[in-house]
């Protein structure tokens, strides 16, 4: 098991809010802790920017290798 | 009939303050306590976590106040956990196998103290069979963060706890310092962010949701030198050797975590059994409501209350597109919780008051 760091940017759609992320998160992992820490407009809507701390086991692949279309960042 | 003296039933109601992202209040050494107790007065029933509560050397102890840890609280906002207040839980201790001997017998002098002095139920003692390597970072947003190199010797030392009869966990995990930073100076004088907060919040989240019991966090470091600029919010960290006094007490009375898809039906009818569903309102930052535990009360129908405290973030109601009650000071919240507490519309309370009624198309 690993902890790394992830961050993600993620385009509001309509609906409620959390299922959202998490199924953004849950792309990357197991979150263990996460919070959005910002807010941007773009002309496609909302954009969210979400700070994470993701569970790993052993042999899964890094963030970074995930190659995330928004692309993570520590 | 005179309703003199009396007062509406308890409301419960959840206060956050994020950890590790600088709040003016709160986000220092327990420096949102005497919010927290005006909070539980007002409301009757306060569930808060320990980066509200936790002042190191200093703590406060409430019947009305429920310390949970922050991944609990996420758990039992998403309605998943109940909370059933207990007298008493038996705290273990769960040392980092990095801390150095003289660091160690400090803690354990303040598990000793805490038992003497205030007759709490400490241990048993486990330490991990390697060194945790805590490390601090800072995510884009300039939040504090941090990571464990072996969280599976954490794990290890919690299961041992557990099997040895702990109902509750405090961890102490050797953290680095680097006593010439400027980081530390900042917050040190009142103008920083908390660095190892957000390590701290990793640490105990993992703890807790893989045991479902209380846990929370202390970091060991060496004292630092006097600071005659130590700004009093801060204070409250260089009273002593340790962090762990407040770690110890707001973990005796912690309420126990009840798995509510599991729980037997004597539990669920436990009248002192809390749910979400009991929830009154939600207070927190105005610019940091984008944690779990507020979107989960938000979208449940909880009413959030937010207060000006202002932080490194500014993600807002509006930002969000949240429903909210806007207070200028925890004074303020207050006095919302206590209205809705005895059922009166916070719009009633300020002016001017809207007149006419849109006209509605049935």
């Amino acid at each position: 098991m690993r902890l790394e760091p992830l961050e993600l940017r993620l385009v509001r759609q309509g609906g409620p809010l959390l299922d959202q992320v998490r199924t953004a998160l849950a792309a990357h992992g197991q979150p263990l802790r996460w919070a959005i820490t910002a807010v941007e407009s773009s002309l496609d809507g909302p954009v969210l920017v979400i700070e994470a701390v993701m569970v790993k086991e052993d042999g899964c692949a890094t963030n970074d290798e995930l190659a995330h279309p928004m692309g993570p960042s520590a | 009939m005179s309703t003199a003296g009396v007062m509406a039933a308890p409301m419960p109601t959840l206060l956050v303050i994020p950890t590790g992202i600088g709040c003016e209040q709160g986000g220092y050494a327990g420096d949102a306590l005497p919010a927290a107790r005006l909070l539980a007065a007002a409301s009757g029933c306060l569930i808060t976590h320990p980066n509200v509560m936790n002042g190191a050397s200093l703590y406060w102890s409430d019947p009305r106040i429920h310390y949970v840890e922050g991944s609990a609280l996420n758990r039992f906002a998403a309605g998943d956990l109940g909370l059933r207040p207990i007298r008493q839980q038996r705290v273990g201790l769960l040392l980092d196998r990095g801390m150095e001997p003289e660091l160690r017998q400090r803690h354990l002098q303040v598990a000793d103290g805490c038992r003497a002095t205030l007759g709490l139920e400490i241990g048993p003692v486990v330490t991990t069979d390697e060194p945790l390597g805590v490390s601090l970072s800072q995510g884009a947003s300039g939040a504090s963060w941090g990571r464990l190199e072996r969280p599976d010797a954490l794990l290890r030392a919690g299961e041992h706890l557990v099997a040895q009869g702990a109902t509750a966990i405090a961890v102490v995990a050797r953290f680095p310092e680097d006593p010439e930073s400027e980081a530390l100076a900042a917050y040190r004088q009142g103008s920083g962010v908390d660095a190892l907060a957000g390590a701290e919040a990793v640490i105990s989240h993992l703890l807790s949701g893989h045991l479902g019991i209380p846990c929370a966090h202390a970091p060991a470091l060496q004292s630092l030198p006097l600071d005659s600029a130590l700004d009093p919010r801060a204070a409250g960290e260089e009273l002593g050797y340790t962090f762990l006094p407040c770690v110890l007490v707001g973990l005796s009375r912690a309420p126990q975590l009840v798995p509510l898809g599991e729980a037997p039906p004597a539990v669920l009818a436990d009248p002192q059994l809390l749910g979400r569903d009991h929830l009154g309102a939600v207070v927190a930052p105005a610019g940091a409501l984008g944690g779990e535990a507020v979107l989960a009360c938000a979208e449940f129908g909880v009413p959030v209350i937010t207060v000006s405290n202002p932080c490194l973030l500014d993600v807002t109601a509006d930002a969000l597109a949240l429903e909210s009650i806007a207070a200028a000071s925890y004074s303020e919240a207050a006095g919302l919780v206590l209205a809705l507490r005895e059922g009166i519309s916070p719009v009633a309370l300020r002016r001017p008051l809207a007149s006419g009624w849109p006209e509605r198309l049935v």
